[in-house]
């Protein structure tokens, strides 16, 4: 099975830390990066496939994450791709906004790669996207 | 036929009873003992006053400090008291005979005479301005027909100038103080948005200071030199008690009292979640926290959690050597005057009185209020580990609520913190 899955960061240390991360748990995997949610449409769009998930920042310039979830919510090509928010922030406010615009998880960015790599694995064990990484 | 003597004597001496008698009325209603008298003549009752009848109440409008004045129906000043003649500034004498329209301010003409037609109705009463040279005087006027029996309206004048000059201030006071209001609120927002704002984006850097730092320490260590380790180790540590700054730093701006939601709630329960947080700090240093049964008052029970949360962290911290912290904690309502008479905003608001005490390193008294500053610590980083913002935390919370905290300590003798809590809202 071929498997992409579209990060969508502004930040290029955040990029390079979750590549990283992702590397590690999933080798196979393809990543593809957009540096902001407008790039991440134009590519989107660009692209007969969709992706198999899509790795989405919030805070971000021109277009932030919760703006992204809406319009992509309303295309029906896009809507069933699962959303995974991976963010700096912890406010429950941000997390509760965030699955009500039908984010899947939430990763909060912290210092530990340890831990992001453990979310990782979480995430694509639960969502059996990668089941070679079952643990 | 001539009248004898006798009988024009006789006459001479009623009439001198009767001149007696008159003289004693007319006194008496100088004095304003009397204002009229009544004569019964060939059995017909006749009402007499004398001009000096009015002497009561012409005493009463002399006297008065208001300004009274007389003018007939077109505007001519009949009478006045001398306050009205002081107010204006005129010798009375100088005052009868002129039109009261001389003495009125242009601006207040129009108003002068609508309250003029008014009163010929029966009364009216209103604001103008006299003005009289460079005078120019605010008053209070009321105006009284005295129609049908005089042609003339009775006006009593009361002099604004001060009440003017009071309202005025005032007013002048209020539109200060709601600048200073407006002011403030922006300086508060503008600070609070900014201490958040500054927060969250200083801690971006430093997560990836510490996350290359800790790929380094992971990935590479076997390769590095023992020194380069310890460098990465100390930037790691450092890059973490910076981080641990930033957050107190947040914590404490997020802890403003806007949109605090108050409700009645236990003190014991929060105690209990304080202390469930903090478990595992809680047993590594062995700590016993003996408490009394505590109030139930109206609070924010995030903010109290935060408050118990803080005062015990702060006890565990300063323990000393080879001693379990003991935190002992009492609650009894506080007693009328017990809080410094300069706190006390109002004598009727009843406070509990909560005393977290324990057995620590205690402190040097003079260094009580210093402690409750924001990054004021008593000790270096090598001896104690601190950001010296959580009693500040303390602090704004006890102030959110309307409450007071005092520290007291003696250096090995422990500290003690004393909360007192508004028991209504």
């Amino acid at each position: 099975m071929y498997q992409y899955i579209l990060l969508i960061d502004d930040d290029d240390d955040d990029q390079f830390i979750f590549l990283t991360a992702l590397e590690n748990v999933a080798p196979d995997c393809h990543c593809n990066i957009s540096n902001n949610a407008l790039e991440a449409f134009q590519y989107l769009y660009a692209r007969a496939e969709t992706p198999d998930m899509i790795f989405l920042d919030l805070n971000m310039p021109l277009m932030n994450g919760f703006e992204f979830l809406l319009i992509l919510n309303g295309d029906p090509r896009f809507s069933l791709v699962p959303v995974i928010i991976f963010s700096t922030s912890n406010s429950p406010e941000d997390l509760e906004r965030a699955k009500g615009l039908g984010a899947l998880q939430f990763i909060t960015k912290t210092a530990d790669i340890e831990l992001l790599k453990k979310d990782l694995r979480f995430i694509f064990n639960k969502t059996g996207i990668m089941e070679s990484v079952i643990l | 036929m001539t009248e004898s003597i006798g009988d024009l004597l006789k006459k001479i001496e009623s009439l001198e009873e009767r001149l007696a008698d008159s003289e004693q009325l007319i006194d008496a209603i100088r004095a304003g003992e009397v204002d009229a008298f009544a004569v019964n003549e060939n059995n017909h009752p006749e009402v007499y006053t004398l001009q000096s009848g009015d002497y009561a109440y012409r005493v009463l409008i002399e006297e008065i400090g208001e300004g009274a004045v007389n003018i007939s129906e077109d505007g001519l000043i009949v009478y006045t008291n001398s306050s009205f003649a002081e107010l204006i500034g005129i010798p009375y004498e100088k005052v009868i005979g002129r039109f009261i329209g001389d003495f009125i301010h242009e601006e207040s003409k129009e108003k002068f005479a609508n309250l003029f037609n008014e009163s010929l109705h029966g009364r009216s009463k209103g604001e103008i301005i006299l003005s009289a040279g460079a005078n120019i005087i605010p008053v209070y006027i009321s105006l009284t027909s005295l129609q049908p029996k005089l042609a003339t309206v009775g006006i009593i004048v009361t002099d604004q100038t001060r009440i003017k000059l009071h309202e005025r201030t005032i007013l002048q006071y209020q539109r200060e103080l709601e600048l200073k209001n407006i002011e403030l609120a922006q300086n508060n927002s503008e600070l609070s948005s900014f201490t958040y704002v500054a927060s969250h984006d200083l801690q971006e850097p430093l997560r990836k200071i510490q996350t290359f730092c800790n790929l380094i320490n992971t990935g590479a260590n076997e390769e590095l030199p023992a020194v380069t380790r310890d460098y990465f180790q100390r930037i790691l540590k450092a890059s973490t008690r910076m981080q641990n700054l930033i957050s107190s730093l947040l914590n404490y701006s997020r802890m403003n009292s806007r949109g605090m939601d108050f409700e009645m709630t236990d003190l014991n329960s929060v105690l209990d979640e304080a202390s469930n947080n903090i478990r595992e700090l809680l047993e590594e240093s062995q700590a016993i926290i003996r408490h009394d049964p505590l109030p139930v008052i109206p609070c924010v029970p995030m903010q109290i959690n935060q408050l118990f949360t803080n005062l015990i962290i702060n006890s565990i911290k300063y323990k000393a050597a080879g001693t379990a912290p003991l935190i002992q904690i009492s609650a009894r309502p506080a007693e009328q005057g017990e809080i410094n008479s300069q706190d006390t905003i109002s004598n009727e608001r009843h406070y509990w009185k909560i005393i977290f005490s324990d057995n620590g390193i205690g402190f040097e008294p003079q260094y009580a209020d210093r402690i409750f500053e924001l990054f004021q610590r008593l000790h270096s980083r090598f001896e104690y580990e601190g950001t010296g913002i959580g009693l500040a935390i303390c602090k704004k919370i006890v102030q959110n609520h309307r409450g007071f905290i005092y520290a007291d300590g003696k250096p090995g003798l422990g500290a003690t913190f004393a909360i007192y809590l508004p028991s209504t809202r």
